[in-house]
């Protein structure tokens, strides 16, 4: 069930928020010792959530389409008065003293909170295999990652637990999860939700986002959360559209770029052939295809990830003398980021105008570049590299490799799911538009889904 | 500390600020120095010299 099918069952009083809630608390007492989804069930206070929505729909209150909805935050969401722990030691013992901007914002449309999300330690990696809390794993097959690093947002989602979960992408976390647990993923563009009250990695990278079961849910959520915050002086004055696609979208007068170049360049070839399948189902349904030549992705993945190892350093170094209390990952990232001199990150920022710059020139010809969002489906849990076309690559900077660049720029992205490997794990299609054209994205992105039943397909052992 | 006009010796970088790192630690820092380092002609040529945008006020309105 998507949030919109429970927003009319609810409204229409055949269930209650009540009812919504303890089947989600339900499923996450049955399914959370095999895949290790949430760190924290805050299943009391969600029950208490949930009676008081449904009094106020009785007294003829309704806060509009997540009113009385279950949902999960990923667990670096300062939430008052519940441990915050970013699933690092570091945080062990954090416990906020005041909410999110995000959460505020979702508490205010209605949402319940079940708990927090388990994901990657401190956001930092892209398989959520965490040294201290165990490794989250994906429902359609527990010898595999989930991804990351929101990889508990993405299995919560998939395994029925909520009917979104908030993830973070500072370099692909909302994206790969989605992919590899075959669910929708919206990084929207830098400054459109707030990073007011979430524990950073990257100040200059993050973004805040939703994982659900459909593009119109996450059109609602991103609905609730976008807008100015006094408290993040990042975040856009730019008018919030109303971003819900209508029920029939025509894609006549839609262009879509589909890149020549670097997107489809070592990628198993089953990734190729579903994204592929999705490009030319887009213009079955009367879009446009757009060859293009887009700038060196290569290249601004160096960027990339030279602001990040700086940046996360940066955030990390608060901790000085603690190193010993993370994973071996996080440590060679973190001295990795101490070594880098401040010219080296001043030298990536300066290029980061003239990437933006060269990438809007590619928005001049299309509305959206599509390419897939990984190069493979999800691997095994403990695997540090993938093999592809015979070249083996790091797990971790393969399969991001087509969305880290995209968090330098801040344009929105999306992934949705486009079908399966050989092997049976889900494959996700990325769409990427220009900044704040988040409307026109998730319009593109529920033409494909309304045309397709990838989003509808769940895990063989549920 | 450097091995070569391009090329810096990390190890020696991190031994010089009490740091004892492994080459899991300096081997992808070597490669993306070298990546980088194929990135810095553009520098110049593609970003207006005066120009840092990381400024205590925005340029552009948002």
């Amino acid at each position: 069930m998507t949030i919109l099918e429970a927003a009319a069952a609810l409204r229409a009083k055949k269930v209650s928020s009540r009812e919504l809630t303890a089947e989600c608390l339900r499923i996450i007492d049955a399914g959370n010792g095999a895949y290790n989804a949430f760190l924290n069930v805050t299943g009391e206070s969600a029950l208490r959530e949930a009676a008081a929505f449904d009094g106020e729909l009785a007294r003829g209150i309704d806060r509009g389409p997540l009113h009385g909805i279950p949902i999960a935050l990923k667990d670096l969401f300062c939430t008052r008065g519940v441990a915050t722990t970013c699933a690092s030691l570091l945080y062990k013992d954090f416990v906020p003293d005041y909410d999110c901007t995000v959460w505020e914002k979702l508490s205010a449309a209605g949402c319940v909170m079940l708990g927090k999300a388990h994901q990657h330690e401190l956001a930092y990696g892209v398989t959520s295999n965490n040294p201290h809390y165990g490794p989250v794993r994906n429902p359609w097959n527990v010898a595999r990652v989930p991804g990351g690093s929101s990889g508990g947002s993405g299995a919560a989602v998939t395994a029925g637990m909520a009917f979104m979960a908030m993830g973070s992408d500072t370099g692909g976390s909302i994206r790969v999860p989605a992919a590899f647990c075959n669910t929708f993923g919206l990084k929207p563009t830098f400054g459109r939700v707030s990073k007011f009250g979430v524990l950073p990695l990257g100040y200059t990278l993050d973004h805040m986002g939703p994982l659900t079961r459909s593009v119109r849910d996450s059109a609602v959520c991103l609905q609730a959360m976008a807008g100015r915050d006094e408290r993040d002086e990042t975040t856009s004055f730019a008018p919030v559209d109303n971003y819900l696609p209508s029920g029939a979208i025509s894609l006549k007068g839609v262009h879509i770029g589909v890149p020549l170049n670097y997107y489809f360049d070592r990628v198993d070839a089953d990734a190729a052939n579903a994204v592929r399948k999705m490009i030319a189902l887009a213009a079955s349904l009367g879009a446009t295809i757009v060859d293009v030549t887009v700038p060196d992705i290569a290249a601004l993945n160096t960027v990339a990830r030279i602001i990040l190892l700086c940046e996360a350093a940066t955030v990390l170094n608060q901790f000085a003398g603690r190193e010993h209390e993370v994973g071996a990952d996080i440590r060679v990232l973190w001295e990795q980021g101490l070594l880098l001199p401040a010219t080296e990150y001043i030298n990536a920022q300066r290029l980061r105008r003239h990437f933006r710059d060269a990438f809007l020139r590619v928005f001049d010809y299309v509305d959206v570049l599509a390419t897939p969002t990984t190069p493979t489906g999800a691997k095994k849990i403990g695997d540090p590299t993938v093999t592809i076309e015979g070249v083996e690559e790091d797990f971790r900077l393969a399969t991001t490799r087509f969305m880290r660049g995209i968090n330098v720029l801040g344009f929105p992205a999306t992934s949705q799911p486009c079908g399966f490997d050989g092997e049976g794990m889900p494959l996700g299609l990325q769409l990427i538009a220009r900044p704040f054209a988040e409307k026109r994205l998730l319009e593109v992105a529920a033409a494909l889904e309304d045309a397709t039943d990838f989003h509808r397909h769940t895990p063989p052992s549920l | 500390m450097m091995t070569n006009r391009m090329q810096t010796d990390w190890k020696a970088v991190a031994a010089a600020r009490g740091m004892n790192v492994s080459e899991k630690v300096t081997a992808p820092l070597e490669a993306l120095e070298s990546q980088f380092a194929a990135l810095k002609p553009s520098i110049d040529r593609f970003t207006e010299p005066v120009s840092m945008y990381m400024l205590p006020f925005e340029g552009d309105s948002k």
